[in-house]
């Protein structure tokens, strides 16, 4: 009976026609019954198709967004913020110099009203908005930029994404203790204009101010409230929104801000963030109406996709990030010296021989697309012109396996070991590269999967053959993705080294025509993917539920959704 | 009885000493940090993070290996240092440990659970103080439904042996007990929720949001104190005082409430007490498909972030509540049963 899910049903509220049960012995064992009556009930539902997987109609008449929020934030101080669902909900509270576009990404004034920027990129000065007022009625000075950002940088706030500011003139100095804070790179000239000064040009830096770690955070309480300054009754933000309650573990609700400068854009009065990281759970709430958003950090599980495919709230786009497999090229030890992977040719045969069209369509199902290049294909639009990469193709691949003196006849292929993080999408992938090596190349391939921290652990440290792995873009430039193979790249966990490759990524940032910068791009790419030290699977999609009354929300490559940009069209 | 108690008490301090110190061993051992992630943090910041958090002990650094004391170590150069020098790097382990062993225990003498690992602002004591009393609630509903179901269908079963009843509600009793309540949760919200509508499917907020949880959890117990109080009936029917009871003329009715329940009753006590304790403890499962905001979730999430003091905070409470749970029964068995003497 299970067996038949997903399953269609009646909207939660709605009158719902139910076949009475059969008059059955009343005495019969309960749960004997409720099987029966679920039967009953499954069978009479399978049979009557609905457009909508929830309800087409909102239920609530609230003019409050209520939205999946993922697992509960680590935190929502948005400077020592490292989770999806703690920016999630920092993002809306904190504006940055700039904020993000709802439907590009890209960044329209914040709390900056206009900006000079220097032709080589790399200075820049901030006039700021008189209107900016942080919820407490104080305006939202440069002063309180300045303080943020060094707070970022202070190693003893110890926070994880401080590496972004390092580019500031003397960042990283400052935070590895060799300078002191009055030499970095952001200065507050007057309460109203603020200097900036890269170590090297940043394309896309006017993006990354709309992210958490640029945000400002409010001196004032922070010094008052130490670690509990984030807390409801001690918060103060420069937002849209401001935060109303905290229940850990089971909701967050923010409220439209009077303060804010843009206050009359804001159309929600509330947005209230179901925390739970329990997808199944958060899929029947969202079918009995209790959700108008399924949320960023909430995924219909694979085996509904199908089913969902054809509903109209069901939302599939294409997102900034890549699932690939890592192939470990280090010389540490004997054993990894002596291993067939050491082979380039052995490691492009590996490549050749996935049929990654497959594995997006028929392991995948949910709008996957088969990946040749590391760098996701939503660069191509904005003109990416990716290398070839490495073709399917069997024959090449075994030829290629002989020439490197394996294969029928040649030196013996020990088993190859894929390590995975226990998942169940990550197992069925692994399990049809298996198949794929074993009947193309006659490889043995042994499956290990370990939970998320022995795995990451394992990955850091080198023990494994080939690795999954997967990256999302923190922002949109290849660079994001190509930085990972750098020489010197702390993720790097291949120790995959080549010279060309870091001069033309660092080369490539010299440069702030764009089309410039992608050229230089690809040619690094080509390297990357002659050299295979990692093998691109597949590209992901993001495949979420929508309310058909939600208005203002754009699918976009981060999945980023200003909610001061987003209404609901039922709500009076 | 109150010297029994009181050593009673005092023979806690001990077990529950052994307790913490095993799971702070477990959780020292496991590998990987609460730190580690997809993208690696910088070397100085996972450093501040671990000095914050008492996972790396300057003085033991400077003691045994000085070497790791050099400003923007990479975890690389680390473990070459540590590979170089295995056994000083043991040393200072043990000596890190034996720091954090002691700063937490301080703590927890204190009544702080220290801070969270993983959520970096707040503190366990948030958490449990949060979870607890909505994890308690659910037991509490979860055991009403265990007794009215299982003592009714258990006193039902004895009173009719062998006959229809009986094989009915102990089959049921069977299949309760086998239907794990991960499966029996989702039929339910599947029916009652999505398809009749007339329960919310997840979620905490009032009497009607309780009702499904509630029952789902409380249904295995139910069954098992079905078996016990007719098993227990059963037993005591056949002695003499009941033979005597129904001689003197009395209605089966009171012979049964007034004479057998009695004694009857008593495995389903001492039942009672690890059941009371394993419910008010949580349910991982219950907690997790009903979207319920309790405790029970940190045995296993917390375990997986090696969130090691929001971990063994809530594996104290639950050795707490399951010690006093026992000794609570152990009490209540003396003052219903003669025959038990407090020792």
């Amino acid at each position: 009976m299970l067996a038949c899910p997903p399953i269609e049903g009646k909207a939660w509220g709605r009158p719902a026609v139910l076949a009475r049960p059969r008059r059955t012995n009343p005495e019969a064992p309960l749960p004997l019954r409720l099987l029966l009556l679920a039967c009953v009930a499954l069978a009479c539902a399978c049979s009557s198709g609905t457009e909508t997987f929830g309800p087409a109609k909102r239920m609530r008449t609230d003019n409050a967004f209520y939205v999946g929020g993922g697992a509960e934030p680590e935190s929502i101080d948005p400077g020592k913020c490292y989770d999806s669902s703690g920016f999630l909900v920092s993002g809306n509270l904190f504006e940055g110099l700039t904020r993000p576009d709802p439907v590009t990404l890209g960044h329209l004034p914040g709390v900056a009203a206009t900006w000079d920027a220097s032709d080589d990129g790399t200075h820049f000065v901030f006039h700021l908005r008189p209107d900016a007022r942080w919820s407490d009625g104080t305006p939202v000075t440069a002063r309180d930029f300045e303080w943020s950002w060094k707070r970022v940088l202070a190693p003893e706030t110890a926070a994880q994404y401080a590496a972004l500011l390092w580019d500031l003139k003397n960042g990283k100095a400052f935070a590895e203790g060799r300078a002191p804070a009055d030499a970095v790179g952001v200065r507050a000239v007057d309460d109203r204009t603020l200097e900036v000064e890269l170590e090297r040009p940043i394309p896309w830096f006017l993006d990354l101010l709309t992210f958490g770690p640029f945000q400002p955070v409010p001196r004032h309480a922070i010094e008052k409230h130490g670690i509990a300054w984030t807390r409801p009754e001690n918060i103060v933000t420069n937002g849209p929104f401001h935060l109303d309650r905290w229940v850990i573990n089971y909701q967050i609700e923010i409220a439209k801000s009077p303060t804010y400068w843009g206050a009359g854009d804001v159309r929600l009065d509330r947005v209230v963030f179901v925390t739970s990281d329990d997808n199944h759970a958060m899929m029947r709430l969202f079918r009995a109406g209790e959700l108008d958003w399924l949320g960023r950090d909430v995924r219909p599980p694979q085996e509904y996709l199908e089913h969902l495919a054809a509903k109209k709230d069901f939302r599939s786009s294409r997102d900034l990030a890549t699932y690939f497999y890592l192939l470990n090229l280090r010389t540490d030890t004997p054993d990894q010296r002596a291993s067939p992977l050491q082979d380039v040719r052995v490691r492009r045969a590996l490549d050749m021989s996935i049929d990654k069209d497959a594995i997006a369509r028929f392991v995948m199902k949910g709008g996957e697309r088969p990946a040749r290049t590391l760098v996701p294909d939503l660069f191509v639009d904005k003109g990416y012109v990716p290398p070839a990469g490495n073709p399917y193709d069997p024959a090449g691949a075994r030829r290629l396996l002989a020439e490197a003196g394996y294969g029928p006849g040649g030196k013996p292929f020990g088993p190859l070991e894929i390590l995975y993080n226990t998942h169940d999408a990550h197992r069925a992938v692994a399990e049809a590269l298996q198949a794929m090596w074993k009947k193309e190349l006659g490889i043995d391939v042994q499956l290990v999967n370990q939970e998320w921290k022995v795995f990451m652990n394992n990955r850091l440290e080198g023990f494994f053959q080939i690795a999954r792995a997967g990256w999302t873009g923190d922002f949109q430039d290849p660079y994001s993705f190509l930085s990972m193979f750098l020489s010197d790249s702390e993720m790097n966990e291949t120790h995959w080294k080549n010279e060309t490759y870091d001069a033309l990524v660092h080369e490539a940032l010299q440069h702030q025509d764009q089309a410039e910068r992608y050229a230089l791009y690809a040619k690094a790419e080509s390297i990357l993917l002659d050299e295979l030290p990692m093998i691109p699977l597949y590209y992901y999609a993001q495949n979420t539920l929508l309310g058909s009354w939600v208005r203002g929300w754009y699918p976009n490559s981060q999945d980023i959704h200003p909610f001061r940009d987003v209404w609901l069209e039922q709500a009076k | 009885m109150s010297r029994f108690v009181l050593r009673r008490l005092l023979g806690l301090v001990p077990t529950l000493l052994v307790i913490f110190t095993l799971s702070f061993v477990l959780m020292r051992a496991a590998p990987g940090g609460p730190f580690d992630a997809e993208k690696p943090v910088p070397a100085e910041v996972k450093r501040n993070l671990e000095l914050q958090y008492h996972l790396r002990e300057p003085w033991c650094e400077a003691r045994f290996l000085p070497a790791l004391r050099a400003t923007g170590l990479s975890p690389a150069a680390e473990r070459a240092i540590r590979a170089d020098a295995p056994w000083a790097s043991r040393t200072e382990k043990l000596c890190t440990g034996a720091f954090q062993y002691g700063w937490m225990l301080s703590n927890y003498v204190r009544g702080d659970f220290g801070p969270s690992y993983k959520y970096k602002d707040r503190s366990v004591n948030e958490f449990i103080v949060s979870g607890l009393p909505v994890t308690m609630q659910l037991g509490l509903i979860a055991m009403g439904f265990a007794l009215v179901i299982g003592l009714g269908a258990g006193l039902v079963a004895a009173t009719r042996q062998n006959l229809w009843q009986d094989h009915a509600s102990m089959g049921a009793a069977l299949l309760g007990i086998s239907v794990p309540n991960f499966v029996l949760g989702p039929v339910l919200i599947f029916v009652f929720s999505l398809t009749l509508a007339w329960l919310p499917p997840a979620r905490w907020d009032g009497l009607r949001y309780m009702l499904l949880p509630g029952f789902t959890l409380g249904i295995a117990y139910a069954a098992y104190v079905a078996r016990l109080t007719r098993g227990g009936m059963l037993e005591v029917v056949r002695q003499d005082y009941i033979r005597t009871a129904r001689a003197k003329g009395l209605s089966e009715r009171l012979v049964i409430l007034r004479h057998a329940v009695r004694g009857g009753l008593l495995p389903v006590v001492s039942y009672l007490g690890p059941a009371l304790a394993g419910l008010f403890t949580g349910s991982i499962v219950i907690e997790r498909i009903f979207n319920i905001p309790g405790i029970g979730r940190y045995f296993v999430d917390a375990a997986l972030n090696r969130d090691i003091t929001l971990a063994m905070a809530v594996v104290v409470v639950d050795a707490v509540f399951l010690l006093v749970a026992n000794l609570v029964v152990d009490v209540i068995l003396g003052l219903l049963d003669p025959r038990v003497r407090y020792e």
